[in-house]
């Protein structure tokens, strides 16, 4: 009967906050009628377990009636997210082990719970927080429907994946300074909002998980310990167990079956090491461990915490008061926190205005001051790339039509100053907005560099290596699709230097090292290049082995004189290293030739330098963006095409004496001691050339693979920067075409592929 | 009056009407489904691509992007002839392996937006015509007049496939 009554009571409860629209006062006041029904006496008998999340769902409501919150549509996330839990408890029944509370003083909580809830949760008993043994299955996300909402669930996971990776990167940061309490919030609020959407989309695994972790960093930040080495260690398989969960989901959201993960396993685990890391017999706080969200105050109040400048330090650049007294006055918060850890902090203005240090009109304007940052500060949108991408090439159609109106001669003609001045702003204009187009697709380097540190964390700790990764220049901007292709050729040669280059700390300290190495990685921007440089001050490359498996290997002969530079360069040849692995010095060669062609199918360089037993240098050098190229501009009949200058080693007219025909080989020219096969682009492109004999046109040469050859072109008109467009998919697998270019004068000019070229 | 306008109606219902853009090539009139076409402008100088179908006379740079542009007349194996002011790009948008394609088609003149009703258009005729029987969606009559509709996507495709549907109508 009263069962009935309760799961009566929930469902409406639930309909109506799914209904709930921020600012509903009404609506709220339903919700509260149906709480007060919940809790009579001759309802809840036999389900008094609810009564404390019903407690904590009032409280919620009240807060948000009274108090203006912050971000109403979240805090109507949170109170789904309480309903939907207490839904579930009620299914379940009342918790099999209800920690340090037994099953007789079920009714005591529902005394305490309003006075309880009112003040953020006091120390005391559970260490864990958490019921532990827990009846979570380790089956993934039964029961959850992804039929409808599968954008919500896309959405979730793309921004989880973004959330877990600040977390890792923060963690990192944390272990440099574990006292940081900015850094330690910057993990807990990813996890916060974790745990958060996960239970309101009914990812029961995911959330238990996400809650536990985030207790632990609770913890941390109550200085109950100092989150570092095993801390960091149990905070990181967290953040990839939720990443294989992620992996799981979009497998169930494709329709397939997610595989089993050992959540229950996983949990415990944490938990055993969380009270380790408590220290055991340290006494905790009595928190009602079926409440998942006993939390939702401690929400709102997170929440509001998220401050990202502080009001002191605006009323120090405003110098209504000295650093000194904004020390002092924190000095006092940490104290008063200590002293009585139960209490809300003090603001940092209250203390302030105490202490005669400034008065609150001041403090109210830093406040405002801050709110106005907190708006306008760090506000991005996803945008579709296509959408840039057609900005662009219309901001690059303006560019021409501008240029062909400045060069109007009747434009010229009428030669009135406003004209000429119109003109030249025209110019201004759309000159920059080309700048601004194109740095659209520019973001920092620095989402590559990031996941770098836990590679070389991770590395050294399998190595039994001590390994600093040192980073410059994260800010370096570079085309989003680079950032993407540059990943595995770095991974790749940063593995190398941590597993290859540095030496272990036994032996650096033999040879005079600190022992700790040192990765560093640099990124700057030179030439209309991106170039990356990681330095490691390991061993370095042993060049003598090297001189010896290049003879072996038949690239060099005895006789041959190769520089040190050469010789480095050499372990990036294919198939130089693979065969035996040389421990000592260049097992370094590992699919080296993968990373240098990926480089290369960049348009980039790579180039090794090293000093024995100082350590090495790889250099790689990438174009900033895909899209643009350096091309040399020639004309073949009446067309112009354009060679990639990359490809291009130089140009010349050759000499009669120079131009050979040899049977059975077709034309050569000979070009200083080399004969190189000549190549009639007008003949390969069935084009009529306006010259015929070489001696009186022009040949290019250029080189693929080391192949080399002379291109026959008609004239040469220049060095130019150029879009690279497609052809579009009738002409994409031409032979020798790689695409095509507007030119200055808005008509079409195509790109010459010289490997296609080669080949033909 | 109101009669009439009823009966209008009642044939809308029924009957399915279809705007096409008709155009001439050669002597004849030609009509395209006006929803693949996105716009039309005047001939302008096009860079040739070696090695592409022999009707793909080259690339155009339409407000930034390049499209491949088809000549009717090379196409269809009709007689050549100058370009001269009349002479247009139609560029019309044709489905792709990802997502739509535009492109444009040369033709002699473009003629107006006509309506032609289902039960104006015919099916082709079995008999042998210039154009290969696969490029042409169907025959619609209005005013005494005869236009020839063509299948947009059989038009644009690849060469090497219609050289069959050649082979066989011939």
């Amino acid at each position: 009967m009263s069962q009935e009554r309760v799961g009566q009571i929930l469902n409406d409860l639930a309909a109506d906050v799914v209904m709930l629209e921020p600012g509903d006062l009404s609506g709220l006041g339903l919700l509260l009628n149906l709480i007060d029904e919940l809790e009579k006496p001759d309802v809840s008998g036999g389900f008094e377990f609810l009564l404390p999340l019903a407690g904590k769902l009032r409280d919620a409501i009240v807060t948000i009636i009274y108090e203006e919150f912050s971000d109403p549509e979240k805090s109507l996330e949170l109170l789904s997210g309480v309903v939907t839990n207490m839904q579930e408890t009620f299914r379940s029944g009342p918790p099999a082990n209800d920690l340090g509370a037994p099953p007789s003083e079920s009714v005591v909580p529902s005394a305490e719970s309003p006075a309880k809830s009112t003040s953020k949760p006091t120390s005391g008993a559970d260490p864990v927080g958490h019921e532990s043994s827990s009846r979570l299955s380790d089956e993934l996300f039964v029961g959850v429907d992804f039929d409808q909402d599968q954008d919500l669930y896309q959405g979730f996971i793309a921004e989880s994946n973004e959330h877990l990776d600040t977390i890792e990167e923060n963690i990192l940061n944390l272990e440099q300074d574990p006292e940081n309490s900015e850094i330690l919030n910057s993990i807990f609020r990813p996890f916060h909002t974790i745990k958060g959407v996960s239970g309101f989309m009914n990812l029961k695994q995911m959330n238990v998980i996400a809650h536990h972790l985030e207790n632990l960093l609770d913890d941390a930040r109550n200085l109950k310990f100092t989150l570092d080495g095993d801390a960091t260690d149990l905070i990181l398989d967290g953040v990839d167990f939720l990443k294989k969960m992620l992996e799981q989901l979009t497998v169930a959201l494709g329709g397939g079956i997610p595989e089993a993960m050992p959540v229950n396993d996983f949990l415990n685990r944490t938990d055993n090491q969380h009270k380790i890391l408590l220290g055991e017999g340290v006494a905790v706080t009595p928190e009602s461990s079926t409440d998942i969200l006993a939390d939702v105050v401690d929400d709102f109040e997170t929440a509001e915490d998220e401050e990202p400048v502080k009001v002191g330090e605006i009323l120090v650049e405003e110098g209504a008061i000295s650093k000194d007294d904004l020390e002092g006055a924190l000095y006092e918060q940490s104290a008063f926190a200590l002293a009585d850890p139960g209490k809300p902090q003090k603001k940092v203005g209250e203390i302030l205005v105490e202490n005669r240090k400034t008065d609150p009109k001041t403090v109210d304007r830093a406040v405002n001051k801050q709110q106005q940052r907190k708006a306008s500060g760090g506000v991005a949108i996803k945008v579709d790339t296509e959408k840039l991408d057609n900005l662009v090439d219309m901001v690059g159609e303006l560019v021409i039509v501008q240029a062909m109106l400045r060069q109007d001669p009747d434009i010229s003609a009428l030669g009135t100053r406003k004209v000429t001045q119109n003109m030249g702003q025209l110019a201004r204009i759309t000159s920059s907005l080309q700048k601004v187009a194109m740095a659209l697709r520019m973001v920092p380097i620095k989402q590559t560099f990031g996941k770098m540190i836990r590679l070389v964390r991770d590395l050294a700790k399998k190595t039994d290596k001590k390994i600093d990764l040192v980073m410059f220049g994260e800010e370096t901007e570079i085309d989003k699709n680079m950032v993407d292709l540059i990943y595995d050729p770095m991974v790749h040669m940063i593995r190398n230097s941590a597993d290859h280059g540095i030496e272990t700390p036994a032996e650096r300290k033999a040879a005079g090292k600190c022992e700790t190495g040192t990765i560093t990685l640099k990124a700057y921007h030179g030439g209309g290049n991106v170039i990356i440089e990681i330095v490691d001050d390991g061993r370095g490359l042993n060049v003598e082995k090297i001189h010896q498996k290049a003879i072996e290997k038949g690239l060099l002969i005895e006789s041959d004189q190769p520089t040190d530079q050469e010789l480095f360069n050499m372990i990036l040849a294919p198939g130089f290293s693979t065969a035996d692995k040389i421990t000592d010095v260049s097992g370094r060669g590992v699919g080296m030739d993968v990373v240098k062609k990926a480089i290369e199918k960049l348009r980039g360089i790579i180039e090794i330098d090293s000093t024995s037993g100082h350590g090495s240098v790889v250099t790689i050098k990438v174009p900033l963006t895909l899209a643009i190229i350096d091309g040399m501009v020639v004309i073949v009949g009446d067309e112009r095409y354009i060679i990639p200058t990359l490809n291009v080693i130089e140009s010349l007219r050759p000499l009669k004496e120079q131009y050979h025909t040899v049977q059975g080989q077709g034309e050569l020219i000979k070009v200083r001691e080399s004969l190189l096969p000549l190549v009639r682009l007008h003949q390969v492109f069935d084009s009529a050339a306006q010259t015929v004999d070489p001696w009186e046109a022009l040949v290019v040469v250029v080189e693929h693979e080391s192949e080399k050859f002379c291109l026959l072109v008609d004239e040469l008109v220049g060095k130019q920067e150029i879009v690279i467009k497609s052809l579009g998919e009738r002409l994409k697998d031409l032979p020798g075409i790689a695409g095509g270019a507007i030119m200055g004068d808005g008509r079409v000019g195509l790109i010459l592929d010289v490997a296609g070229l080669v080949e033909k | 009056m109101t009669e009439q306008n009823e009966a209008r109606d009642a044939d809308l219902t029924l009957v399915n009407e279809k705007k096409y853009l008709s155009f001439h090539l050669a002597e004849e009139l030609y009509g395209l489904d006006i929803l693949k076409v996105r716009e039309i402008i005047g001939i302008q100088e096009v860079t040739k691509v070696p090695g592409a179908d022999a009707y793909l006379i080259g690339v155009i740079n339409l407000r930034g992007k390049v499209i491949p542009v088809a000549d009717l007349r090379k196409r269809f194996g009709l007689s050549e002839r100058e370009y001269d002011v009349r002479t247009c790009i139609v560029v019309v948008e044709i489905t792709g392996e990802a997502g739509p394609v535009s492109m444009g088609i040369v033709v002699d003149a473009v003629d107006a937006v006509v309506n032609l009703r289902d039960d104006q258009v015919e099916s082709p005729p079995t008999l042998s015509m210039v154009v290969s029987r696969d490029c042409i969606r169907g025959l619609g009559k209005f005013d005494d007049k005869v236009i020839i509709l063509l299948d947009v996507e059989a038009v644009c495709s690849s060469e090497a496939e219609t050289d069959e549907l050649v082979d066989e109508t011939s």
